[in-house]
Order: structure tokens, then sequence, then C-alpha cells
């Protein structure tokens, strides 16, 4: 016999077993590459996450970083407490007014909303129609004073006003002369008065050895571009007139404070004013390190959005919540940067 | 055989025609079906692909009635027209349906919190357009200008979201295209590759398969060829499949191995009987040689018996009783030798002839030979082939007895033993070595039997024919226990 026939001869169930296997494994692998192939789809479907409560998120501007970080810390903590914050209008294509924002949420039925506040009567009459429907509003930062708002979460801005006018005696000396407030024209009056009334009593009372003289100027910041074109008008004449520049500025928000520091860059002007601006932004810090800003006063954007979702919460859980949220008080210099920046890093 | 019972257990028995049906049936089933299943799974990924934009074409379909309801309750308002308000009634009821169809529940999701918000103020916005209807029906200007701005305002923000929604939905419903479509892609590459690999797989299975079955037809196609060239030893080895090609290999196996046994049977008988047939030749070739070699020796034995008889005639009318006793016993000797044509004599015969021998001798060698025999009684009676026992005492002679010194002697007993008769006969000559009678015994010694002086029969051809005779090989016995000890040379005769 040859040794071809001695070979082993595999049984011919044993084949047809082997046939099956092999189907059974191909079959799984199909059924895996299926899969793989729309697991991708179905797991963003799946991951869905379904919140109790609405609140919205009105602001005057909608690519502020200042509100942005607000935003985001409120979104953040909202998360935890089953609450989805929207930043209303923030995906429209169109740019609608804050009245128009706050008129959409309150047509879309959320349960609550926070409200970068103003003086402005329509404000008010959209506050008012929102409490008819049963939204709360809270205010944060910037009050509407008469409202019907429940809540307002912000800084004291007699403090803040305080706030402003030691940074002014810190900075000041005997020759100093003359301070520029750049004010808000689209802010309430009474919030900035108030800051205002703040500056001056501390001037009174500490500053007395100082012989400053305060000068408001107002910019109009409620058209596009137009806060910075305005400032940029102030500083092209500072630049053509440097006697007219005063010693000291204080800015009372942060697009003024970035506009501010642009233009003593533009136009060479670093070191002839002691700036004094308003928040925290990466930006600010660093004006403050290369010497631009003199020192900045900021709010905790962390307790601010916290403050205004609990405040929310309160109301709506228990029907009330207090009337005034106080908010720390933070000023920046050169020497305590080093803190805020290693922070602002990490965020 | 025994190990193909053993498989034959294992293996149930599938007929050739099931294995094939079987090799074709079940490859091609399972390929269709993963067929099917690639086909079955691709249309559903190219639905999926279909429905991606769905959503855009039902947010399209959203926003065209929104515009008729806003279109009906402008023209209502305009005109107070009864099919304006129909019209209006109609495209409220269908707004208000798609509108069930969009999400109203707070997910973490950009898109659903906007069809949420799309829905709250459509449902704001037929509110206040209806409360515009029902002014305008009542003729309440102010009311219904009042409403009218509010749905208006209202009108634009939903246009707004759903166009924001629309173009978002857009850029993520291509994302989810472009994702569906290179997984499509994928799954049909993979799916070749998988089907590619089967199909490899699958042919060498079916390679084996079909393997199982010709491969024990080829063998057993080769073992016939074999056969049919004449060789015996082509049984079908290895293992073997349970099926008709296993029963035809059984069946071929077991009629080589029968065809084999036959012809062994065959061989062995014809072997025997020319064996039979060579034993035959060759005793009546010892014969004749025997007989040839007498004859030479009496050239005319008749003649010189009656030479003989007158001569001890002669010896006894003269009165010399000597001679006439010598003569005749010469007369007998040769006579003996003569009568003995057929080559069988009785044991008594051969002594007689002995005797004869003897006397002879001694006369001729002056009588210095003594002979003494012990013949047990009723042994003379049995045949045995002629002319066995004279070589014997003559070799004794010739070769033990003739150059010793001492007192030659030759004894010749007969008796019984068991179931056969001893016939010895003893010397007391020279004696061999047990080299020689070891010779001897093998090649009956190397003499021809044609002795000068002898009678011509050699030990050998005495040795040859006795085998031949009884048909065994111990029928005689040399011994010798040394030089000068003589010889002793025994015939077993059986009874």
């Amino acid at each position: 016999m040859s040794k071809k026939h001695s070979q082993k001869m595999i049984p011919f169930p044993a084949l047809i077993i082997a046939i099956l296997c092999l189907f059974a494994v191909t079959a799984a692998l199909l059924v895996y590459i299926h899969h793989a192939s729309t697991a991708a789809i179905r797991e963003k479907d799946a991951s869905l996450r379904e919140y109790s409560r609405h609140y919205a998120f009105v602001t005057f501007s909608r690519d502020d970083i200042f509100w942005e970080d607000i935003f985001s810390r409120a979104r953040e903590y909202g998360d935890t407490q089953n609450i989805f914050v929207e930043w209303i209008g923030k995906d429209l294509t169109v740019d609608y007014s804050k009245q128009e924002l706050l008129e959409i949420a309150v047509a879309s039925g959320v349960d609550g909303i926070i409200l970068e506040g103003d003086g402005s009567d329509e404000t008010l009459d959209l506050i008012e129609s929102a409490e008819r429907v049963g939204i709360p509003v809270v205010t944060v930062l910037s009050d509407c004073s008469g409202s019907a708002r429940k809540s307002f979460v912000g800084v004291d801005s007699y403090d803040l006003g305080r706030e402003y006018g030691r940074q002014m005696i810190r900075v000041a000396n005997s020759n100093t002369r003359e301070a520029l407030i750049l004010m808000n024209a689209a802010a309430e009056d009474t919030w900035q008065n108030t800051i205002y009334n703040g500056i001056r009593e501390t001037l009174k009372n500490e500053g007395n050895h100082l012989h400053l003289s305060l000068v408001t100027q107002a910019v109009m910041s409620d058209s596009q571009f137009g806060g910075t074109e305005e400032i940029r008008s102030i500083f092209q004449e500072f630049y053509l007139h440097p006697e007219t520049m005063p010693e000291i500025i204080i800015c009372l928000n942060e697009q003024n404070t970035i506009s501010v520091c642009q233009m003593l860059l533009d136009y060479n002007l670093v070191g002839q004013s002691d700036v004094l601006g308003y928040f925290a932004t990466e930006s600010i810090l660093n004006a403050i390190n290369r010497n631009i800003l003199s020192a900045s006063v900021a709010v905790d954007t962390q307790q601010l959005a916290v403050g205004s979702v609990e405040a929310l919460n309160e109301y709506i859980d228990t029907g009330y919540v207090s009337d005034f949220v106080a908010m720390d008080l933070n000023t920046v210099t050169k020497d305590n940067l080093e803190g805020y920046l290693r922070h602002a890093n990490t965020d | 055989m025994r190990t193909r019972t053993k498989s034959d257990r294992r293996e149930p028995f599938i007929s050739i025609r099931n294995k094939l049906l079987m090799i074709f049936l079940i490859p091609t089933v399972l390929l269709l079906s993963m067929n099917i299943y690639m086909y079955a799974s691709i249309n559903t990924m190219i639905d999926d692909i279909r429905g991606v934009y769905e959503s855009n074409s039902t947010l399209s379909e959203l926003q065209i009635s929104l515009s008729q309801v806003h279109r009906y309750l402008e023209g209502f308002l305009d005109t107070r027209d009864t099919e304006a308000l129909e019209g209006y009634l109609r495209s409220q009821q269908e707004y208000s349906n798609i509108l069930q169809g969009l999400n109203n529940r707070l997910f973490d999701d950009g898109n659903m919190v906007a069809q949420k918000n799309i829905r709250s103020i459509s449902e704001k916005y037929l509110e206040r357009s209806d409360l515009a209807i029902e002014a305008k029906r009542g003729r309440n200007v102010v009311k219904y200008k009042e409403y009218y701005d509010d749905a208006n305002r209202l009108f634009s923000y939903i246009n707004s979201y759903i166009y924001s929604l629309n173009n978002r939905q857009l850029q993520s419903n291509s994302k989810n295209y472009e994702a569906l479509f290179s997984s499509l892609k994928y799954s049909e590459t993979a799916n070749l590759a998988v089907l590619c690999i089967t199909v490899a797989l699958v042919s060498v299975l079916v390679f084996l398969l079909t393997r199982g079955i010709t491969n024990p037809l080829q063998r057993l196609s080769e073992a016939a060829g074999r056969v049919a060239d004449g060789s015996l030893d082509a049984e079908v080895s290895g293992p073997v499949s349970n099926d008709e090609v296993g029963i035809v290999t059984a069946a071929f196996n077991q009629m080589v191995a029968r065809v084999k046994e036959n012809i062994e049977q065959i061989k062995q008988r014809m072997e025997f009987e020319s064996a039979m047939k060579e034993k035959q030749l060759m005793m009546e070739s010892h014969l004749k040689d025997t007989q040839l070699k007498y004859l030479q020796s009496q050239i005319n034995p008749h003649f010189l018996f009656n030479t003989l008889n007158a001569g001890a005639q002669l010896a006894m009318l003269e009165g010399a009783d000597k001679t006439y006793s010598y003569v005749q016993n010469v007369a007998d000797f040769y006579r003996y030798n003569v009568r003995k044509k057929d080559g069988v004599a009785t044991l008594g015969e051969e002594i007689a002839l002995v005797d004869n021998y003897i006397y002879i001798i001694n006369v001729r060698f002056a009588g210095e030979i003594h002979f003494i025999k012990e013949i047990e009684e009723g042994a003379a009676d049995v045949s045995v082939p002629a002319m066995i026992l004279q070589p014997l005492v003559e070799n004794s002679i010739n070769h033990g007895l003739r150059d010793v010194d001492w007192e030659k002697k030759i004894w010749l007993s007969v008796y019984r033993e068991n179931d056969r008769i001893c016939v010895c006969v003893r010397d007391n000559g020279v004696g061999m070595s047990p080299e020689q009678t070891k010779s001897l015994m093998e090649n009956g010694g190397s003499g021809d039997g044609s002795p000068e002086n002898g009678t011509g029969v050699g030990l050998r051809n005495v040795i040859g024919r006795l085998r031949l005779f009884y048909d065994r090989d111990d029928v005689i016995e040399i011994t010798s226990t040394g030089f000068g000890m003589g010889t002793e040379v025994a015939v077993f005769i059986p009874v």
C-alpha cells in the first residue's frame, strides 16, 4: 500500500460539523461587523439625558467671554442639579435684542430665567409678563430695580464703587488731578450711579488728601462694535491732545476694559494713565501682567453662576428667595496676579 | 477487518447519494443564508442613510405649514374672508399635527431643546393667532392688532428657530450621513472579505469531503488493478468509509482473501503430490542403482550358480565336505541377490545372507572372525528392504576389523523395543571418532559403495533405502565410544 493510502481520513460527519462551526463563526463575525458599523450612531441616540428643569440664560451680549464664563459655570452646576440651562438665542442665526430673547424665553415656557438686568421699561414689562405666566426671573450682575424679578444676584454696586475708590487712592498721588469713569450707556443708571456714589464717598472719606476730580463719559455699547469705536475716538483725542488725558481711567465692564487696553497699545499711551478694569479674563490678567492695567475688580463667576441657579431653585422650591444675593469682590493687582493666572490656566 | 468493524460502529451509514447531496446542499444553503443576511444588513443601512435627512424634511414641512397658517391668518385679518378662516383652521390643525411629532421633553441635546422650544412657542403662537381671529370676528380692532403683533413676533421667532435648527441638523445629519456611508463601505468590504474567506474554506472542506468519497474508490480501483495483474496481496488497507464503497471494499478484501486461501490449498496439495512422486522415483532409482551394481558384479549369475552347484556336487561325490559347504554357501549368497529383485525380504532371509557371508569370509580369512548372534523370536518375519544387513557386516569387517591384531568379533542382535525392532551390528574393531559417526549419519559415508573387496553396496545406499522405505529419518544409529572401542550400527525397523 502506498503512503497516500495510509493517511488519516477525516470522518464525513466531522467535516459536516466543521462546516457548521465555520458558518456559526462567520455569522457571529457578520453580526459583529454590522453591530460595529452602526454602534456609533446608536450610542449617540442612547446617551441623551433628560432634565427636570429648564432655565433660560438671557444676556445682552452673546459672545462676551465674561458671560460665556458665567454661563458655562451655571450650565455645569445645573447639570449636577438635573437642570438644563439654555443660553437663549446663542444658537439662533438672527441677532435678537435682549428684550426679544426674553420674550422668546417666556414663549418657550422655561421654568426660570437668569437675566442680565437693565433699567429699560421694556425689560421691566417683559419681566412682568414672565411673572404673569409663572416664570420667575433672577437678575444677575446688573439689577432691574423696580421690576418683578425675584432676586438679584450680583455685587453690591456701592461696594464696587468703594473698591474702585480704594484702588484710585492706591494709584493716585498728589499730582493726580482727574479720573475718567467710562459708563455704559445701555446699563441701568441706578447701578452705575451707586458705583459712582461709592467712589465719591470713598474718595471723600479716605482720599481727602487728594485733589481728584471725577469725570464720567457714557459709552454707547448697545450697537455692535459701538463701544469699541467710541473708546477709539476718545483715545484718538487723548493722542492728539495728550494734556487732556486723565491720570486714572475706570472701566465698569469687561468689554470696555479690553478696548481701553487695546487703545493704550494702539496709541502708545501705556503708562500715561492708571487704568482700573473690571473682571478677570485671561486677556485682562495678561494686561495687568504687562503693566497696561493697574488693577481689575473682579467678581467670582463661579459664585455668580451657582448663586443665580440656586436663587431660582430656591424660589421654585419654596416660593421665597432673598431679594439680593451678594457676591464677593476680588481685586486683581500685579501682587496677587500669580494665583489668578494659575486659576485661569487650569480652567 | 476488525478495525473496519470498529470504524463502522463509530460512523453511521451514509449513502454516497446522501453524502453528495449534503456536500452540495450544506455549503450552498450556508452561503445563500450568509448572502441574504449581508443583503439585509446592507439594506437596513441604506434605509438608515435614507432616513438621515428625514428630520430636515420634517422641519421644512413644519416651516411650510407654519407659513400657511400665518398666510391664512393675515388673509383673514385682512379681508375677514371665510375661505381664509377655513384655510386657517385647516392649516392650523395640520400644523398642530406636525408639532406632535416634535420633542417636548428636556434632553441634553441642543436640537432636542430647540424642538421643545419650537413646540412651546408654536403653541403660544397658535393661541395668539386664535385670539387675533376671535378679536377680528368680534371687531375688536385694537385687540386683534395687538394679538396679531404678538403672533407676528412669535412667528418670526419660530421661523428663526426652525431655520437655525434646520441648519444645525443639516450639519449633524451630514456628519451622520458621512459616518453611515463610510460604515456602509466598511461593512461592504468586510462582508466581501468574510464571504471570500468562507468560500475558500468551504472549498477546502468540499475538497476534503469529496476526497473522502473518491479516495476509497481510487484505492479500490488500484487494488483491483493489482489483482488483475496477478498480485493477490492487494488488500485495500486504510480507513474505510461507511458507505457503498466501504461495503464493496470489504467484499473485495474478502474475495481476495478467499482466492488467496484457495490457491494456497491447491499449491499445498500439488507440493505434497510432487513430493510423493519424487520419493517414489528416488526409491526406484536407488533400487535400480543397487541392482545395476549387482548385475555388474554378477555377470551371469545363473551360469555361476549352475557352475557352483556342479562344483558342490563334485565335492560331495569326492567326499570333500568342507569344499561342498563352502561352494554351497557361495552359491546361496549370490542366489539371494538374484532372487530379491523386488527389493523386499524378511529379516530372517537377511540374517541367513549374513550367515552365508560370514561363512565365506571365515573360509577366506581362516575363520578368524567370531560371529555371535542373538535373535529374538518372532522378529525374523518382519519385512525389510533387501540387502541391508550384509553391507553393515561387510563394513564392520572391511573398516573395523581388517587391520586389528586382536580377536575379531562381530555381534548381531535383533530384539523388540517398544514399537520397533532393533537390529544391531557391533564389532570390536578400530572404532571411529564422533566426527566420523556424525558424517556417516548425515552423508552415509563418502564411499560410493564400490569397495574393491566388497559386495558393492555402500552404507549411504543402505541408509537412503531405509529412510525412503520407512519415510522417516531415525532409521539408523551409528555409535562408537572411541578409537579401538569398536562400532555399533543399529537399524530401527518400525513395526
